[in-house]
Parts: C-alpha cells; sequence; structure tokens
C-alpha cells in the first residue's frame, strides 16, 4: 500500500449521553510525519485516539489504517503510549519488567523474553536515558521517568503508528528535550508520530502537521499552512456552533 | 519437661501420625496455597473485597442447595455456594453500574443481604424434621475436619489447575493487571484473561469457605498477598511467597483446631495469617512501618550533622579540633549529642579522625559545597 496517509477517520461521532464528546469527524493523518492533535479541555482529544485505538467504541463512523507491511495484525503496527496516571505505580515490577512488555505480542503465548528481546528493551531504555535504572522499582519513578519508560515499552513494539496522549504533560525540562529528540528521530525512520500535545508555544518547533478539534474538526494540515491565530481562535474559543444553521453562538 | 507438656507432645505427635488429620492438613494447605496465588491477583487489581461478598453471599446458597435438594454432601452445598455467590457478584456489579449508588455501598448491602439471608434459612432449617443444622453450620467458620478425602481431592486437581494456569499465563496475567489498556492494544485477549482470574477467585473462595468459612475467607484470600508484597517488588516472588504463607497458616490453623475439640479452623488459620501480615507490615525493610521511621530518623540525623559540617567548613575549612566542633554544636543547640553528630559523620565517611584533628573528606566537601551560596538572590 503506498498512500500517503497512515490513519483515516471517517465520521467518527462518539457520545456517552445526549452531548456528543467527539461530532462527525473527518480527518487524515500522514505517514511519516509528527503531528499535533489539538484542543482545549474536554475537546475531545483523548478520546479521539482511544476510539482510534478501538479503545471506545463509536456512535458513528470508521477508523481505517494504511501500513507498509500489508496484511499485518494493526495490533503489532499501532503502538499507544497513554497518559502516565492511568497505571498502578505500586504494582511489583522493575524498569525492565514494564519496558520488556512491550515485546509481548512478538515474543508470543507461553514463551519467555529471548536474549534479543532484552538486548532490545535495554538499548532502547539507552535511548530515552533511563539504562541506569532498569532494575529499578517503578513507584521509584518520577513523573518525568515514568513518561520515559512507557516510551520505551512503545519504541520496543517497533511499531509503525505511534499515538501518544499528551507525553509532554508536566514532565521536566530534560524529559522533554530527550523525549522530542526521540519522536523527530522515529519521524525521521518514516514512522507515523501522532501526539496529543497541550502546548502551542512549542507546536511550531516539534510537528509536521496539526489536527485541531474542538467536539468537531476544526482544521488539519501542515503546520505552516494550518496552525494560523485565527484557527487556533477557532479551536479553543468558547463558541459553540448552531448545529443547524451553522452560525457561531456566544 | 513437665507431665502436661509431654502429654500435649504425644497430643500432637499422634495428631500428625493420624491419617485422617493428614488428609485435612493437606487440604487446608492446599487452600491456603490457592488463597495466596488467586488473592496475588486480587489484590493487585484493586479487587480486594469483590472475594469477601462472594464468600458472604454464598452462605444462602448452602442453605438454598439444602432445602431444595435436601443433600449436605460437599459437592451439591459448594455448587449452590457457587452460583449464589456469583448471582450476588452479578448483582453487585449491574446494580452499581446503573444506580447512581457508589460501589462499594452496593457491594456491602448486596453481601448483608445474601448472608442475612443464609443465617435465617439456617435457622429455618434448624426446625426441619430432619434437622442436622451442624452439618451445615461448619459454613460459618469453616471446620476442616468435615472435609471427606474426595473433597481433599478436588482441592489438589484445582491447586494443580490455577499452578499451571499461572505459570503458562504468567506474562500475559502480568501485563493484563498492570496495564489492561496496553494489553488490549497490544492485541491481549482481555475478556479472556479477566475470565480466567475471576474464575480462579470464585473457586478458591467456594472451596476456601470448607476450611475457613464464609465470614473469614476474605481475610484469607488476600492477607497473605499482602504480606508477600512486603517483602518483594517481584511479581513472581509475590505471588510464590504469598502461596508459602497461605499454605503455613492453613496448615498450622488446622493444627491448633485439630488439637482443641469443637474449634473452628477458620479462626485458627486467620489468626496465623494476621500475625503473619502484622510482622510483616511493621519489619519488613523497605515499606515496614519500623523501617521507615528508622529511615526517617536517619534522614533527620543526617541532616543536623550535615549542617553543622557546613558551618564547620565555612569557618575553620577542611580540618578542625573537637573544641571547634563542640563551639558550634553549642550555638546551635540541636537536639543531637556531639557524640551522635561526630559518629555520623565518621560513619558516611565526611570525616576522618586523624591524632587529635578532623579532617573533612574530599567527597563530603564537594556534596556540602553545593549548599555554600554564592552570590546573594534578589529579595524583596
Amino acid at each position: 500500500m503506498n498512500e500517503k496517509n497512515a490513519i483515516i477517520v471517517e465520521d467518527l461521532t462518539v457520545a456517552y449521553s445526549l452531548k456528543p464528546v467527539l461530532w462527525d469527524i473527518d480527518v487524515t493523518m500522514r505517514k511519516g510525519k509528527l503531528t499535533a492533535i489539538l484542543g482545549p479541555n474536554g475537546a475531545g482529544k483523548s478520546t479521539l485516539i482511544k476510539a482510534i485505538l478501538g479503545l471506545i467504541k463509536p456512535v458513528s463512523g470508521s477508523v481505517r489504517f494504511n501500513f507498509d507491511h500489508t496484511g499485518s495484525d494493526w495490533h503489532k503496527e499501532v503502538a499507544y503510549v497513554p497518559q502516565s496516571g492511568s497505571v498502578d505505580w505500586d504494582f511489583p515490577a522493575t524498569v525492565k519488567d514494564v519496558v520488556l512488555m512491550g515485546r509481548y505480542s512478538h515474543i508470543g503465548w507461553f514463551k519467555r523474553p529471548s536474549k534479543h528481546d532484552i538486548d532490545l528493551a535495554m538499548h532502547t531504555l539507552d535511548l530515552v536515558g533511563m539504562a541506569d535504572f532498569s532494575s529499578r522499582q517503578i513507584s521509584q519513578l518520577s513523573g518525568g521517568q515514568q513518561q520515559r519508560v512507557f516510551l520505551a515499552r512503545s519504541l520496543v513494539q517497533e511499531a509503525e503508528i505511534y499515538i501518544m496522549d499528551e507525553p509532554l504533560k508536566g514532565v521536566d525540562k530534560q524529559t522533554e528535550k530527550i523525549v522530542i529528540d526521540l519522536l523527530k528521530s522515529m519521524r525521521d525512520q518514516g514512522k507515523s508520530v501522532i501526539v496529543v500535545h497541550h502546548d502551542l508555544a512549542t507546536v511550531k518547533d516539534y510537528f509536521d502537521d496539526v489536527v485541531m478539534i474542538n467536539v468537531e474538526h476544526v482544521a488539519s494540515g501542515t503546520v505552516s499552512s494550518v496552525f494560523t491565530e485565527k484557527n487556533i481562535d477557532l479551536t479553543f474559543q468558547r463558541h459553540s456552533y448552531d448545529l443547524l444553521s451553522g452560525e457561531a453562538n456566544e | 519437661m513437665t507431665c502436661s507438656a509431654v502429654k500435649q507432645m504425644n497430643n500432637l505427635l499422634s495428631l500428625l501420625g493420624d491419617y485422617t488429620f493428614q488428609v485435612v492438613a493437606v487440604g487446608s494447605c492446599a487452600l491456603g496455597i490457592i488463597s495466596g496465588i488467586s488473592g496475588s491477583f486480587a489484590t493487585l487489581r484493586q479487587q480486594s473485597l469483590l472475594g469477601d461478598s462472594i464468600s458472604h453471599s454464598a452462605l444462602a446458597g448452602v442453605a438454598i442447595a439444602f432445602i431444595l435438594t435436601g443433600s449436605k454432601t460437599t459437592e451439591v452445598l459448594l455448587i449452590g455456594a457457587g452460583i449464589v455467590g456469583l448471582i450476588a457478584t452479578y448483582l453487585i456489579t449491574q446494580l452499581s453500574r446503573f444506580s447512581k449508588a457508589n460501589f462499594e455501598s452496593v457491594m456491602a448491602v448486596v453481601m448483608s443481604s445474601f448472608f442475612g439471608l443464609g443465617l435465617m434459612l439456617l435457622t429455618y432449617i434448624q426446625h426441619l424434621p430432619n434437622a442436622n443444622q451442624a452439618g451445615l453450620n461448619r459454613f460459618l467458620f469453616g471446620q476442616a475436619a468435615t472435609m471427606l478425602s474426595t473433597d481433599v481431592l478436588l482441592i489438589l486437581i484445582v491447586a494443580v489447575l490455577i499452578i499451571l494456569t499461572v505459570c503458562l499465563f504468567f506474562k500475559e496475567f502480568k501485563l493484563f493487571v498492570f496495564d489492561r489498556d496496553f494489553a488490549s492494544d497490544l492485541g491481549l485477549p482481555t475478556g479472556l484473561l479477566n475470565f480466567i482470574l475471576s474464575t480462579m477467585v470464585v473457586l478458591t473462595v467456594i472451596l476456601g469457605i470448607q476450611s475457613v468459612g464464609v465470614v473469614l475467607m476474605s481475610a484469607l484470600l488476600i492477607s497473605p498477598a499482602i504480606a508477600a508484597r512486603q517483602w518483594t517488588h517481584h511479581l513472581s516472588s509475590l505471588i510464590g511467597l504469598a502461596a508459602i504463607l497461605g499454605g503455613i497458616s492453613g496448615l498450622g490453623g488446622t493444627l491448633i483446631s485439630s488439637s482443641i475439640t469443637n474449634f473452628p479452623t477458620g479462626p485458627a488459620i486467620v489468626l496465623i495469617i494476621s500475625l503473619i501480615l502484622i510482622v510483616s507490615l511493621l519489619i519488613a525493610p523497605g515499606r515496614g512501618i519500623i523501617w521507615q521511621r528508622q529511615q526517617l530518623h536517619r534522614a533527620k540525623l543526617n541532616v543536623a550533622a550535615d549542617m553543622i559540617l557546613l558551618h564547620l567548613l565555612e569557618v575553620h575549612k577542611s580540618t578542625f579540633s573537637a573544641a571547634d566542633f563542640a563551639a558550634i554544636h553549642a550555638s546551635q543547640a540541636p537536639l543531637y549529642s556531639m557524640d551522635q553528630l561526630v559518629k555520623n559523620l565518621q560513619e558516611r565517611h565526611s570525616i576522618e579522625k586523624q591524632e587529635s584533628l578532623f579532617i573533612v573528606q574530599e567527597s563530603a566537601i564537594q556534596e556540602l559545597s553545593g549548599h555554600l551560596k554564592k552570590e546573594e538572590p534578589d529579595n524583596a
């Protein structure tokens, strides 16, 4: 498959009760690019990626992937890095244990991690600057370190598409630099990296493409053409749009 | 040894040699082992109390099974217990999902209602013509001595199955319990894994109530795992240790209750595992309460010693005498004696005594120099 889009979302609507969280989203994300998903709180950014990953069932719409390897089991080619808050950090596991979990779909049932798996895990820990922490209990890590471990866990999956939920939120400067440099090199290796991002100030420096949503799709495309003052206003303003007339309410 | 002590020893030895006791002890020990294993996963999944609701509700199941079938055989009663336990769990999950009441309130209400129903039915059974409800009472606090060798065989089969399952699916269980979403993203069958783990807990509870009884079963389910957690931070060791602690409690409790007539096994088993748990909570290195207190005291002492050393560095540079130390110690008036502070600094290799003088070590100077102010910051 040689399409230039890694992910294609069509007519996606997600609603838990009467109020929709995502409404009629049509968006595509390009292959081999670093894409930011932007929007205010409650805009549905996390919901969008969870719906893409199949963790949430939409009310309507569809999500398609395009992989370079045909016939791929999509689980193997899409890696998900969630916000670190969703996990019990007192769980008895070391940093290396957690990173090795990313290899489980490669290892398969009933088998134990091989030397190659362990070497890859250690190498990846080194890439995120956590090699010295490999035997440390995960409860002893700081927020930024937890985020880096999750990143390493997803890297060892050797996936084509990476989807991350606010990986830079609340992390220290050192972690932020390590992570964004790593994401850029992943993009350079041809991976598609999609990131829910919270900091408008860094979008121009970090990302190639943006997807701007606020329950509905506002704008998407390259940062240079679409990340404009007007679009930022439209995305982050408290306007709601009258669904019937298409006019802005206040 | 006194005469009665010798008699007790003899009683004990004859007990241990008794075939019936051996069968029952093996059964309780195996129950303790599977409780440790299943309980490890239950506690890590934050589902500790679910085992409690299954076991309390099971009492009604035991009573209903007897009323409907008239049979007092273990298999029939346990099937009744299992069915009602599952119904109760289903009720709890559904009610808490669809009503405004929160999960714990729903669980408490359902559990106590079924338990109350069970007690009522037991009393009713007592008044029936073919009563011999004493047989059913054993499910309240457990009586391992009523287990037949067929019952113990069933327990051993289940134990082997559980151990095999955990060994085969260890890494999948580990990932599933740690991060369910990620497991789902990797393509693991999370529904199936959930089912297997839940079934393990249900089986453990239903079999366990023979030995421990419905009231105390949840203690045996979760205490070994919580105690084990204090001693290790590897999942494999946690499960292994929990199994061992559970097994010891099962065995020991049975020993105690068999030595005393009419003493139910449940309280005896739970007494042992509770003692183990309390000790673990107190003294385990790294997580124990006492250990943490000691660490705090140590930290305070370290800081006090460092502060004095800092003063000494600023005034006397890297060499000072005991008199210098005493002078600063007096003016700082800390809570520690000079001997304590000097000993602390020596133990940490911050200072060395050479004849009558103290030399501050390079490493300590490096560490503390970060605290020396280079410039006055702007203040309001």
